[in-house]
């Protein structure tokens, strides 16, 4: 991890977030001071805590010397794995705004507001969507309007709005457009029928045509100061809280979203490779483990029985939500499904490539799982199987891998409609080119079907 | 509308007409009736739909120092915040009016047509 201040961290002057000896800290300025102080005095700081809506922090003295911005330092309660909006499935995406609504309803009953709306101020934490950043609160002033209302609109409700009526896949627009979906791109992707809901006319619709309207309008007129009252922004607030919620995404199945219901395994296969799983894992005794390709997490939730944390990775969207909805009716606290394109990964994004980052920069597991993986990257992309070893090697120290060969069902299947052209995709084929990285300490055929699973060490 | 009253006063009650004329006329009335309602209705909804829309203007040229923020929130997303803050205080205003505007609109309430049945069982007793 790199130590100093956070490259995400700069553009709010009232403080920025550093490392030290590993440790993440948060400087507050003394330009924030009296908001700060409110948020602690008012209770709102020990409410939203309370609530588990607010990440928990300490005061503490500063780690090194403090500069003449300097008021206070927070040590915030460490979050296992930073996540961003657009590895997010629907169902994570809406917590997200409904958690950043109650938090602003619960603000504005302590004489506080959010001053910003940023998808990116909230994670997952223990299961839940929370709130991480402490200083997006500002003392309300009577009459002043909701500043972060543009942000929530595009961070929030445009993504949403276009994931649940017309394609769950364009929530991906998050990726290309930092600060949120433009309003008048997402009108103009929505289908004509949207715009019979006052809600999306107007706050998505109109939205987009007044920012549009008034585009580089601040030098030309005055700015809208007549005063909001207060009633009028608990109403907008309760407005958009009731929006969100009746905003829905009913997923038609995949192939992956049933896939150990269907045909890839009979109960005795899936039962031993469950064993199987469950006995490597306690061999390793990883602390964190990504699985990668997790579907609906089944074998995620093995691992998860003896670890600290595990981030289950899919790249359909289906099995995100399946999985997601599992994990909170469960209430799990140390499974975090993401949406993850393993071929076409989330890169480093944002000012300088340093913004948002990529997964390897942001935290390395110590085990990965790679179950039924494989074949669909050396196959279907056309990956070769001494790179796979390599990649996976620089991220992880130890390995749990199945190789389904070229005679199984689903490789035929692969097969069926393309040339051959993978002659070293063979059992061993595919040990030579993961001996030169990893130790193989075990490798099991999977009862009922010609698989084979691994336990491999790095070298 | 005006030749529908005419035409009415010009039936007398009680002038010896068939059942048929007295159809006509009950529903006459409701024909008019609906469309006194649909004439305040609509006035009602260009009061509200007026004063909304002449806030949210005022709101470009009135008004003090605004509580400037380190994002911009956008102009033209204050001014739409503006209108929605308008329709809300709008709503806010016809839900605490909401038994006026029934009456102004012709409409009883279920507590007048209440008091109404009592009285009638009372003056039958």
């Amino acid at each position: 991890m790199n130590e100093g201040v956070l490259q995400a961290s700069f553009r709010d002057p009232s403080g920025f977030l550093f490392r030290r000896a590993g440790i993440l800290y948060r400087q507050v300025n003394r330009r924030y001071a009296e908001h700060f102080e409110h948020l602690i005095r008012s209770g709102l700081y020990a409410h939203l805590v309370e609530k588990r809506l607010l990440i928990q922090h300490d005061e503490v003295e500063a780690p090194g010397e403090a500069g003449p911005a300097h008021y206070r330092t927070l040590r915030p309660e460490p979050v296992a794995f930073v996540s961003y909006p657009y590895e997010w499935c629907f169902g994570q995406l809406k917590a997200a705004a409904l958690l950043t609504l109650r938090v602003q309803r619960e603000a504005l009953a302590h004489g506080m507001i959010l001053k910003d709306a940023s998808a990116y101020n909230v994670q997952f934490h223990r299961g839940r969507a929370i709130l991480i950043d402490t200083l997006s609160f500002e003392r309300y002033r009577e009459g002043d309007p909701w500043k972060g209302y543009r942000q929530f609109c595009q961070h929030f409700l445009a993504p949403l709005v276009l994931m649940s009526r017309r394609d769950v896949r364009l929530g991906q627009l998050l990726r290309v457009h930092l600060d949120g979906i433009p309003l008048d791109l997402a009108a103009s992707l929505l289908p004509l029928r949207t715009w019979t809901s006052p809600g999306l006319l107007l706050h998505v619709w109109l939205h987009g045509r007044f920012q549009r309207r008034y585009a580089g309008a601040g030098a030309r007129c005055a700015l809208p100061t007549r005063p909001i009252a207060r009633s009028a922004l608990e109403h907008l607030t309760g407005a958009l809280e009731r929006l969100v919620r009746r905003l829905d995404w009913r997923p038609q199945d995949t192939e992956w979203a049933d896939y150990y219901g269907g045909d890839s395994y009979d109960a005795a296969s899936l039962e031993h490779k469950k064993r199987l799983v469950r006995r490597h894992c306690e061999a390793l005794r990883p602390r964190c483990v990504w699985d990668l390709g997790a579907n609906t997490g089944v074998f995620s939730r093995i691992a998860a029985e003896g670890c600290e944390h595990v981030v289950a990775f899919d790249a359909d969207p289906i099995c995100v939500q399946r999985n997601y909805e599992e994990s909170r009716s469960r209430d799990e606290r140390n499974l975090l499904p993401l949406l993850f394109d393993l071929v076409n990964p989330s890169p480093s994004i944002g000012w300088a490539n340093r913004e948002r980052l990529s997964l390897p920069e942001r935290h390395r597991p110590d085990t990965i799982l790679a179950l039924a993986l494989v074949h669909h990257l050396a196959i279907s992309n056309n990956l070769p199987l001494g790179r796979l070893a390599e990649w996976l090697a620089e991220l992880c120290q130890s390995l749990v891998i199945e190789f389904v060969p070229k005679t199984d069902p689903k490789v035929r299947t692969l097969l069926a409609s393309r040339e051959d052209v993978f002659p070293d995709y063979t059992r061993e084929g595919f040990e030579v080119a993961f001996r030169e990285r990893f130790v193989i300490e075990a490798a099991d055929d999977i009862s009922g079907s010609e698989r084979i699973l691994y336990r491999m060490r790095g070298r | 509308m005006k030749s529908l009253i005419r035409a009415r006063h010009q039936l007398h009650p009680g002038s010896g007409l068939g059942d048929a004329v007295r159809e006509m006329r009950g529903a006459e009335c409701a024909e008019d009736r609906s469309l006194l309602r649909w004439g305040r209705g609509a006035l009602v909804v260009a009061l509200v739909l007026g004063t909304t829309l002449y806030k949210a203007r005022t709101s470009l040229q009135t008004g003090d120092q605004l509580n400037l923020a380190y994002l911009d929130p956008g102009v033209g997303s204050l001014m739409i915040q503006a209108l929605i803050a308008g329709f809300a205080s709008a709503a806010v205003a016809v839900r605490i009016y909401w038994k006026g505007i029934k009456r102004f609109l012709g409409f009883r309430s279920a507590d007048a047509k209440e008091d109404e049945t009592e009285r009638k069982a009372d003056s039958d007793e």
